[in-house]
């Protein structure tokens, strides 16, 4: 073995996420939950726990609420600030929200940027990557279940489609 | 966090894998190889990401099996220095916390990169920093925020077939292969339940 290059791209948390649940649909690892057959003999031990694993962390961390279109649009609207590559992907994979938390990720932030402009990253993330909506949204559908007992279906079809 | 590494290698496809398609038996040989596995001075090695470049196979007299040299992209979780992660407390100890990450569980974070006037409380079990008179603790399980200071590798030699009892403790005080050292000394770190 030989390493050719040893860091050719950073890839983004959610990058990962997609590439993971790919390797778990292609190898029906998710699919053993569902239907109660018997579960295959893995043929790769070490990739299948490392997958779920790692998709189990990141599942926590800000990727449900992204999409490609969530974070290209970011990432066009962030251009307009003089961030390094490694600052907007660390802002698109922890998805700050509050000043001290981007204080945190961006190197010298309050030096670098007035505090209108710190406020209106935030405002940028926030747009982009709402917070709290899955926690909200569930505590919505139980109030207004009736009401949304559609929606909710296609929601229940969409998840489980994808 | 994660990188794209390219590694070239002389992979063996096995003759029972040959009913298989070219590309997907070469994957998962690599996924094989790899997947799961810390390589010194590189990361750990999530998955194959993609094949870049697949030479013809060759034949070995004496070996039914394909020898493909191959060019790969992998997935590889190497946080550089300086970067912010987010873990949970394994374990308190006198001599800093330890740090899960579900994947990846070799995280340290030592006394000395502890907030300043972090006190360690034996029967809490848990590290305490004083803030200006209120003290916030670092309980197990607590979801914590921390920056990443210095990764360290171990090459690790595979062992030999008499492995003696001593030689087996002296390979576990050796310590993983891959481990990261974490600091809390700045504003944002620590529980993540602090800041919000």
């Amino acid at each position: 073995m030989k390493v050719e290059i040893e860091r050719e791209r950073l890839l983004s948390n959610f990058e990962v996420f997609e590439h993971l649940k790919e390797i778990q649909r292609q190898n029906n690892w998710m699919a053993q939950q569902d239907n109660a057959k018997k579960p295959k003999r893995s043929l790769n031990p070490d990739l299948e726990s490392i997958t779920r694993d790692l998709s189990s962390y990141l599942s926590k961390t800000p990727v449900h609420i992204q999409s490609v279109d969530s974070i290209t649009e970011c990432m066009k609207d962030l251009s307009k600030y003089s961030l390094e590559k490694i600052e907007k992907l660390q802002i698109i994979n922890s998805a700050p929200y509050s000043m001290v938390s981007l204080y945190s990720v961006i190197e010298e932030c309050d030096q670098r940027f007035s505090e209108d402009e710190i406020n209106d990253i935030l405002e940028i993330i926030q747009t982009h990557f709402p917070i709290g909506e899955d926690a909200s949204g569930e505590g919505n559908e139980e109030y207004d279940e009736d009401e949304v007992m559609v929606d909710q279906q296609e929601e229940e079809i969409v998840v489980t489609t994808t | 966090m994660f990188v794209l590494s390219r590694l070239s290698d002389l992979i063996r496809i096995p003759p029972d894998q040959f009913h298989r398609k070219a590309k997907k038996a070469i994957i998962s040989e690599l996924n094989r190889k790899y997947s799961n596995k810390v390589v010194n001075n590189l990361g750990l090695v999530i998955a194959v990401w993609d094949l870049v470049k697949v030479d013809d196979g060759l034949l070995k007299p004496g070996d039914g099996a394909s020898f493909i040299k191959c060019e790969v992209r992998v997935v590889v979780f190497r946080p550089f220095v300086g970067e912010i992660l987010t873990g949970w407390i394994e374990k308190c100890t006198p001599e800093g916390i330890k740090v899960k990450m579900e994947f990846f569980n070799d995280v340290f974070i030592p006394k000395s990169l502890l907030f300043e006037g972090s006190e360690y409380s034996l029967n809490d079990n848990a590290w305490i920093w004083d803030a200006d008179g209120t003290k916030l603790y670092l309980d197990i399980n607590e979801m914590i925020r921390f920056r990443v200071e210095e990764e360290i590798f171990v090459n690790v030699k595979p062992k030999g077939p008499n492995l003696e009892d001593d030689e087996q403790q002296e390979q576990e005080e050796r310590g993983p292969s891959y481990a990261i050292l974490g600091s809390c000394q700045t504003d944002g770190m620590g529980c993540v339940s602090w800041w919000d």
